[in-house]
C-alpha cells in the first residue's frame, strides 16, 4: 500500500512540462524608444470554450509585469471602470484604439492578451491539458505595436511510473483528478515567465522601478 | 527498496519547492492567488477585501507595496459604500505611484462626490435610532 503511494507521488512529480515560445520579431528597439513607464493591462479576450478563462488568466499578469519594473495599473479596477464605461466585453474593449484606452487611465502602454487555448483533451488514460497565449503591447500615444509575443505551455502526465498494476492504477486516479478539475494556472503562469521574461529573445525589457540585481 | 522510493518521492517533492522561494521585488503576499479566488465566487467580496488588507499591511511592514494594491483596496471600500476609506486609500497609491494620479485623481473626484451625495442624505437619517441601526450595519467597520 506504501508502495502504491509512493507510485502517485512519483508519478505526480513525473509529468512532464513542455514549454515552447514561438520565435517573433524581436520589437524591443521600438519599446526601449517609446520607454514606457506604466502598463495598463486590459480585460483579456477568449478564445477557448472556457468561460472562466479570461478572468483567470487576469488575475496572474500584474505580478510578472511589474517585478519587471513597470506601474501596473490596478487589474481589477481598471475591469470594473471598463465595464462602467459600457466595455464589459474584451473584444471591444482590444478593438478601441490604444492611445483611447490610455488616455482614460493616464497609461504610456496598453497590454492585450488573447486566449488561444485553454483545454482540456481527455484520451482513455492520459489528459493533456493546453494553454496557448499571445501578448501585445501597444503605444498609448502612437499605437503602435511596441512588443508581441507568444507561449504555449502544455501538461502531460508522463506515459511511464513502472507499469504494473500499481502503475495503471495510479493513471487512472491521476487522469480522474485532472478531469475533475484541469489545473490551468501553473501553466498561465509559466506562460507568463516565459514570454514576458526572456530578455534575450523577445522578452520585454526591464522597466523604471526595475531593482537591479547588486554583482556579488 | 521501499525506502529508495521513499527517497526518491522525498526529492521529487523538493524540487518545485525550490522554483517558489525566488524573491520577489514586492512583497505580494499571494495577490494573484486571491484574486483568482475573487473570480472563481465573486460574492466573496468581504473576504477578498480582507484578504488585500493582509497584503497590504504585510508589505507596508516591509516597504514592498505592489504597485496597483492601494487602489483594489480602495475600490473595494468604495464598493462596500466607505467613500472615506476609499479616498484615503485612492490618496496613498497617488502618493506612491505618480503613474497613477491622473488616473486616481478621477476615482477620487467620484468618490467625494458621493460622500457628499451620502452626507445630505443620510445625515437626517441618523437622528432617528431605528433608522440608525440601519446606517450602521450598512456600513463596514472602520479600522484604524
Amino acid at each position: 500500500m506504501k508502495l502504491f503511494n509512493s507510485y502517485i507521488i512519483l508519478l505526480v512529480f513525473t509529468i512532464v512540462l513542455s514549454g515552447c515560445v514561438a520565435p517573433n520579431v524581436n520589437t524591443q528597439d521600438k519599446f526601449l524608444s517609446a520607454a514606457p513607464r506604466s502598463i495598463l493591462v486590459v480585460p483579456v479576450v477568449n478564445k477557448s470554450v472556457e468561460v472562466t478563462a479570461a478572468d483567470y488568466m487576469l488575475s496572474t499578469v500584474s505580478i510578472p509585469l511589474a517585478e519587471r519594473g513597470f506601474y501596473v495599473f490596478p487589474i481589477n479596477l481598471v475591469k470594473r471602470v471598463l465595464e462602467d464605461d459600457g466595455l464589459a466585453d474584451s473584444s471591444m474593449v482590444h478593438a478601441a484604439p490604444a492611445s483611447k484606452l490610455a488616455s482614460l487611465f493616464g497609461a504610456d502602454a496598453v497590454l492585450y492578451i488573447n486566449i488561444e487555448r485553454w483545454d482540456a483533451q481527455y484520451m482513455f488514460l492520459t489528459t493533456t491539458v493546453t494553454v496557448a497565449l499571445d501578448y501585445e503591447i501597444r503605444d498609448g500615444k502612437t499605437d503602435e505595436v511596441l512588443w508581441q509575443n507568444k507561449a504555449k505551455m502544455v501538461y502531460q502526465p508522463d506515459g511511464g511510473g513502472g507499469g504494473g498494476i500499481g502503475g495503471l492504477i495510479a493513471k487512472v486516479v491521476v487522469a480522474a483528478i485532472t478531469k475533475a478539475a484541469p489545473n490551468y494556472m501553473p501553466l498561465a503562469h509559466q506562460a507568463n515567465a516565459a514570454a514576458l521574461y526572456r530578455y534575450s529573445g523577445p522578452g520585454i525589457p526591464f522597466g523604471p522601478y526595475k531593482i537591479k540585481e547588486k554583482p556579488l | 527498496m521501499k525506502s529508495l522510493a521513499k527517497k526518491i518521492a522525498a526529492f521529487a517533492l523538493l524540487l518545485p519547492l525550490c522554483g517558489c522561494v525566488a524573491k520577489t521585488q514586492y512583497s505580494w503576499s499571494n495577490y494573484d492567488t486571491k484574486l483568482y479566488s475573487h473570480y472563481k465566487d465573486p460574492s466573496q467580496k468581504k473576504e477578498f477585501a480582507q484578504a488585500l488588507k493582509e497584503t497590504l499591511e504585510e508589505a507596508e511592514s516591509s516597504n514592498r507595496v505592489p504597485p496597483g494594491i492601494y487602489a483594489e483596496y480602495g475600490f473595494l471600500m468604495y464598493e462596500q459604500g466607505n467613500s472615506l476609506q476609499a479616498i484615503q486609500y485612492y490618496q496613498k497609491e497617488s502618493d506612491k505611484w505618480p503613474e497613477s494620479r491622473p488616473f486616481m485623481a478621477k476615482m477620487i473626484s467620484t468618490a467625494q462626490k458621493r460622500s457628499k451625495a451620502q452626507n445630505t442624505s443620510t445625515a437626517p437619517a441618523v437622528i432617528p435610532e431605528t433608522s440608525a441601526k440601519q446606517v450602521v450595519t450598512e456600513q463596514p467597520e472602520v479600522t484604524k
